[in-house]
This record gives C-alpha cells, sequence and structure tokens, in this order.
C-alpha cells in the first residue's frame, strides 16, 4: 500500500503542485487540506497517515499551532511533520525544529525531489 | 570731490545690480556678477570711509563729512533690502521679512538725516534729539522682520533646547551689555530722565535683537535665505558692538558724528546691502526640498551658548579691577545660570539621543520583518513557477515535443536564477540594515571546506572543472552556514570562469593568528582596476557576464559582507591571462571545537 500523507497549504496552486508530485513522481496518496481546521479534521476522519506536509503561515491557525494540535489530538510521534515554508532564515528554520518537526523544506521547492526528500525523512528513525 | 564721485558711483552701481533694467520679474534672479559688482562698489566706497577714517583727511569738517558719509550706504544698504522683497510674492513670508528690513533701514537712514542736518544744518546736535527715535525705531522693526522669518515645525524638545540655546546667549550678551553700558548708564546720576532713558533703550533693543537673531539662527531657516542671513547676522553683530561702543561713548561724552565708531555702523549698512543684493529669488526645488527635511540633525549654530559660557567666564577674570557698579557676584551668578541653562540643554539633546536610538532600533526591527514578508511574498509565487515547470520539465506530464521541453528548461533555469536573485538581494539588504545575525560557533575549516564542495560539485562536474582542497587543521570561529554560503559564491564563480578541465584550489592555512581561504582559478584573471570593483552590487567585470554565467551580481558582495561580519577580510589577487585567487581570513576559536551542527 502506498504511503499516505497529509497535505496542508492554503495555496491552491501550490496543493496542486505538490499533490501532482508527490502522487506522480514519488506515487504516494496525498489527502489535501486548505487549512489548520480542515487538517485537524482529515486527520480525526481520515487517518491514518504516514506524514504531514505543513504550510507555515496560513490564515486561521497557522502552521505551528496546527502542528501542536495534531499532537495534541493524539497524532501518534511515528507520524513526521515537515514544514514547508518561504521563510527560509536560519533563525525562522531553527524555531520551526524545536516545535518538534522532522524537517523543514523551503520553498520554491524541487517537485522531482520532494518525495525523495519525504521518503528518506521515514526511513530515518525519529529524532530524539 | 573724488570720494562723492565715487560714493554716487556706488550708488549707481547698486542700482543697477539690483534693478535690472524695465524687469519688474519678481522671480528674476540677481546675477553672481552683479553681486559681484556690488561688492566690488561698496569696497571701494569702504576703502575711502576708512582711509578717510585713519588718514584724518578734512580735519576741520570731520563731523559733517561723517554724517554725509554715512547717507550712500543707508540708501544702498535700504533699496537693496527693497528690492530683495520685490523678488518674492507679496504673500510671501519672506518678502514681508525683508519689506521688514527695508523699513527699518530707512528709519535708520532718516535718522542719519535728521542727524546730518542737525550737525551739518543747523550746527548743534542735541541728546537725545528728533534723529533718536527714528533710530530706536529700527529695534522694533529688525525684531518684526526676524519673527517673519519661516521655519520648519518644531518638536517639543526641539523648542525647549531653542529656548534654553536663546536664554543662554542673552544671558552671555546680556552680561556684557550691562557691565559696559546698562550698568554704568543706569547708576550714573546727573542727567535728565529723557537721556537716560534713550541710553538704555538702546542696549535694551540690542539684547531684543541678540534674542530674535538667537532664534532665528538656532531654528532651521530656509535654504535661500541661508547666505543672506549669514550677512545679516554679521551685520547686527557689528551694530551690537558699536551700539555698545556708542553707548560707552555718550556716557563719557567722548562720541560726536564721525567717531571711528561710525566705522562700524557703515560696516553694518554695508553687510545689509550685500545682504539684500545676496537674496535669490524663491526657488520652488529648494523650497520642496527644505520641507522634506524639517528634522535634518545638524550641529550648525550649536556652538553659540558655549560662547556665550566663554563670555560670562571671561568676564568673571576681568571684572575685578573695573567699577564698583559690577559686583562680583551678579557676575558669579550669570555664570552659574549660564551653566545651568546649558546642562539642562545637554541634557535635554542626551535624552533626544536616547529616544532616537529607540527609534532606530524599533526601525530596524521593522525593516528585518519587512524584509522576511517581502522574501515570503516572492518565494511564494516563484513556488508556484518553479513547481509547474519542475513538474513540465521532468516529463511527469508526458513527454513534452523538443521545442518545448527547450522552452520549459529555459523559464525553469531563469526560475531558479530570479529564486536565486531573491535571496541574494535579501541577504544584501538584511547586511546593509545590519540584521544578519550570525551565530559563531567553533567550527572545523574542514568540515566548512567539505561542505561548500558537496554543494558546488554538480556544477562544477557538469562544467567540467575539478575542485581540489588543501585544508590546515585549523578550527575557526564562525557561523558555519554563512560561511559555506561564503565559499559557494567563491567556488561557484571560480568554476564559472575556468576553462573546460580547470582546476579550481581551496586551500586554507594558518596565518597570523587566523585562518587564510583562498579560492584559485585558472580562468582569465581579473584586471588589476577591477580587483575592487568585482565586491561591488551588479558590478561583474563584464557586463555580458550576468547573462552568459547566470550569476546575481552580488555572490561576491554578500561573500565579502559575510566575512567582514565575522571580523575577517576579503580580496582579490590577479594576473591576467593566469587566473584569480580570491582570499579571506577568519578568526580561529579559542575556545573548544562544539559538534557542529549538520
Amino acid at each position: 500500500m502506498s504511503p499516505r500523507v497529509l497535505l496542508v497549504d492554503d495555496a491552491q496552486d501550490i496543493r496542486l503542485i505538490a499533490q501532482m508530485s508527490l502522487e506522480r513522481v514519488g506515487g504516494w496518496t496525498v489527502m489535501p487540506a486548505s487549512s489548520g481546521e480542515q487538517a485537524l479534521r482529515a486527520a480525526a476522519e481520515e487517518g491514518p497517515f504516514d506524514a504531514v506536509l505543513l504550510d507555515v503561515m496560513m490564515p486561521g491557525i497557522d502552521g505551528p499551532s496546527t502542528l501542536q494540535q495534531l499532537r495534541a489530538h493524539g497524532l501518534p510521534v511515528e507520524v513526521k511533520i515537515v514544514f514547508l515554508t518561504a521563510k527560509a532564515q536560519a533563525a525562522d528554520l531553527k524555531r520551526l525544529r524545536a516545535l518538534g518537526a522532522a524537517s523543514v523544506i523551503a520553498k520554491p521547492f524541487d517537485p522531482l525531489a520532494l518525495p525523495h526528500q519525504l521518503a528518506e525523512l521515514l526511513d530515518k528513525p525519529p529524532d530524539s | 570731490m573724488p570720494s562723492v564721485r565715487l560714493t554716487q558711483n556706488a550708488v549707481a552701481s547698486f542700482h543697477r545690480a539690483l534693478c535690472p533694467a524695465n524687469s519688474r520679474s519678481a522671480a528674476k534672479a540677481p546675477r553672481l556678477t552683479d553681486y559681484r559688482r556690488a561688492t566690488v562698489a561698496l569696497g571701494v566706497f569702504l576703502l575711502v570711509y576708512v582711509s578717510w577714517q585713519l588718514l584724518g583727511w578734512l580735519p576741520g569738517a570731520r563731523q559733517s563729512v561723517g554724517d554725509l558719509l554715512v547717507l550712500p550706504v543707508d540708501v544702498a544698504a535700504t533699496s537693496a533690502a527693497w528690492w530683495a522683497s520685490r523678488r518674492f510674492a507679496r504673500s510671501d513670508r519672506l518678502g514681508s521679512f525683508w519689506r521688514w528690513i527695508a523699513f527699518a533701514l530707512a528709519a535708520e537712514m532718516i535718522g542719519d538725516v535728521v542727524q546730518a542736518i542737525y550737525d551739518v544744518g543747523l550746527h548743534h546736535s542735541p541728546y537725545p534729539s528728533m534723529a533718536d527715535p527714528f533710530y530706536l525705531a529700527f529695534y522694533p522693526l529688525v525684531l518684526f522682520a526676524l519673527l517673519r522669518v519661516p521655519a520648519a515645525a518644531l518638536g517639543s524638545d526641539k523648542r525647549t533646547k531653542t529656548s534654553l540655546d536663546a536664554a543662554t546667549i542673552v544671558v552671555g550678551g546680556g552680561a556684557v551689555v550691562w557691565y559696559l553700558v546698562l550698568g554704568p548708564t543706569a547708576l550714573e546720576g546727573g542727567r535728565g530722565v529723557l537721556a537716560m532713558a534713550v541710553s538704555l533703550a538702546f542696549p535694551v533693543g540690542d539684547l531684543l535683537l541678540l534674542a530674535a537673531l538667537a532664534v532665528v539662527l538656532l531654528r532651521h531657516s530656509p535654504i535661500i535665505l541661508r547666505a543672506p542671513l549669514r550677512l545679516i547676522t554679521i551685520a547686527l553683530a557689528l551694530g551690537i558692538v558699536a551700539d555698545v561702543l556708542y553707548g560707552d561713548g555718550q556716557l563719557h561724552g567722548t562720541y560726536t558724528s564721525g567717531d571711528f565708531i561710525d566705522t562700524l555702523y557703515v560696516l553694518e549698512f554695508s553687510a545689509f546691502a550685500l545682504a539684500g543684493a545676496r537674496q535669490a529669488p524663491p526657488d520652488y526645488e529648494d523650497a520642496v526640498s527644505a520641507a522634506q527635511r524639517p528634522q535634518q540633525l545638524s550641529a550648525r549654530a550649536s556652538w553659540l551658548p558655549y560662547l556665550s559660557v566663554a563670555i560670562g567666564l571671561a568676564l568673571l577674570l576681568g571684572v575685578e579691577r573695573r567699577d564698583p557698579f559690577f559686583p562680583d557676584v551678579s557676575l558669579v551668578l550669570i555664570v552659574i545660570v549660564l551653566a545651568v541653562l546649558v546642562a539642562v540643554r545637554q541634557y535635554i539633546a542626551q535624552r533626544e539621543l536616547l529616544r532616537t536610538q529607540a527609534a532606530l532600533r524599533h526601525s530596524e526591527q521593522v525593516k528585518d520583518e519587512f524584509l522576511s514578508v517581502v522574501g515570503h511574498e516572492l518565494r511564494t509565487p516563484l513556488t508556484s513557477i518553479h513547481g509547474s515547470l519542475g513538474l513540465l520539465a521532468g516529463g511527469v506530464l508526458g513527454e513534452l515535443p523538443e521545442d518545448a521541453a527547450n522552452m520549459v528548461a529555459v523559464a525553469l533555469l531563469n526560475t531558479e536564477r530570479l529564486g536565486r536573485l531573491v535571496n541574494d538581494i535579501l541577504d544584501i539588504e538584511r547586511m546593509a540594515t545590519g540584521s544578519l545575525v550570525l551565530e559563531p560557533a567553533a567550527v572545523d575549516a574542514s568540515e566548512l571546506v567539505e561542505q561548500s564542495i558537496q554543494v558546488v560539485q554538480a556544477t562544477a562536474g557538469a562544467a567540467g572543472v575539478t575542485l581540489r582542497s588543501d585544508t590546515a587543521a585549523l578550527t575557526v570561529r564562525a557561523d558555519a552556514d554563512r560561511i559555506v554560503q561564503a565559499l559557494v559564491n567563491l567556488l561557484g564563480n571560480a568554476v564559472k570562469f575556468s576553462p573546460r578541465s580547470g582546476v579550481v584550489t581551496l586551500t586554507v592555512s594558518r596565518c597570523d593568528g587566523g585562518a587564510l581561504f583562498s579560492v584559485h582559478d585558472s580562468g582569465r584573471g581579473i584586471p588589476a582596476d577591477r580587483l575592487e570593483a568585482i565586491f561591488e552590487r551588479f558590478r561583474q567585470v563584464d557586463a555580458s557576464d550576468a547573462r552568459e554565467k547566470g550569476g546575481t551580481g552580488l555572490g561576491l558582495p554578500i561573500a565579502r559582507g559575510i566575512v567582514q561580519q565575522h571580523n575577517g577580510r576579503m580580496w582579490a589577487e590577479s594576473r591576467v591571462g593566469e587566473g584569480s585567487t580570491l582570499y579571506f581570513t577568519l578568526p580561529l576559536a579559542s575556545e573548544p571545537r562544539k559538534p557542529a551542527r549538520k
């Protein structure tokens, strides 16, 4: 069975591109969500997922809050959360890692490389 | 009489200078040659006047000649001021300023005429006389004129500071006027009340002018008034000195018309005349640029209050030997008052400085936040474009026809370049605003070298360039990510300018207590006169390089900025045709190495 990823981004374009990249290049099953709220609902109703790909800047519940609420609502630690962000300053990356993200992928991302980056993370044992 | 003809010439020349024939245009600029001609005419007149004073020509008619020789300067000054006022629209405050100056000078001129009638016509000159009301009218009129000078709106702190400065200047000047004229006059008995009142009115008028002038000088006057205002300041300073000496002369009964003190008055009015001739017509651009920098910091005239303190102290030293009407204790009080005024002003200036610093820090944060948002906003559409093109170019959506594939490849390449440009511009901006924060730690030079070579390897391979490294075992203190960025920029640059099958060598060695990094290429080299230019933004040696080599034109400036922020130095050496070497230094780490973050 192909791995399942919850893809959360408020920008429709980016959802489209990331979904296409993950499905067609990586062979993943993608569950798109356009907001933090939708992501929480999807996590509860349509799980389980192997990974969550999470945009940082979103209206409503932003990426970091979504991460915290997903974990609070019982998303298992084995499910890796990866941030996608267009703010790639070293300080931003550090802050996001500190929240418990498995990795941070900077936008613009390479759609051909994205599935491999994600797959590599899943193969790695969870960080401390 | 030669001097009279010269005088007429001077006046005529002045009129030629100030009233261009048939031109009533309010915006007619006085040509510089006209101003020069007026200066020359005045200079000749002054030469004659001073020669007359010094050489004692016509000793029998000293008083009459003295009275008459003052009149041409009066006329010149009055007409110059009047013509200066005509250069502005009627409603303009500067026009109004010059009009009141002209009225003041006219009053003084009438006073001089009346005085001449007494001396020359009636051979009798009483004190006070009918001339004195006109002389005294000069003060309120000039005061009124100075109040018409427009100034930028001041904040409350600035207003307090200006008031304090003006107060300091007036207290210092007041001490002198009191010491030399007011005090002695007030204490001296045996004269009529009227004579005493008139004698007191002159120095009091001077004090008022001093205060008004101080305020005008300390505020920011309009740019076009600056040059004339400097001359008016000189004029009023001469006038005040002359008045003090005149008061002293009146007190001791030694003054008559034609006294050498009159030279100071003649100089005063010459300065007024030059000021009027110097006044440029209103210029829209000047007015706009003046309005746009109302709060500009300036050290101009800030020394004036201290001069007053110095005057107070000088008086304190000199006073002992003088008359009893000015006891030491009052001078001590004056100096104390001056010191307090300056101290309060200093405190306000200091507080203002702290506030400015805080505002500056805040604005830096705002700028950093702004750059961060700009980066985000630019990268978001880039992500969509890059993503779409990447999927198309990767054949994920099916094979493209060859032409289409080429086009998509071009678009993708340029999107990537645009992305690099966004990152580089943001980095450069962060450096310029000082918001690029480093996180230095002890790190092995070999790790930095390894990481950077890893990044550049693919590009080098594609270009057929071999990367070599030779690294001494050194631990440097550096922000690893940023130094890798700098090294990648240098290596990328070296690869770009190397011929196929060229070699780029990265070496690290110890030198002068630091680490010396060098990146050598065997490219075409950099001309000696461009060795510094390569570190300027968007300044590739050859303008076509930006297109052909795909650089952003910011790689080297960023690399140098990063190194400089590490307290290092970056420079280039080259021989045209034999290649170039870029060097930079980094400080060695003094503490033991921490495990590097990957």
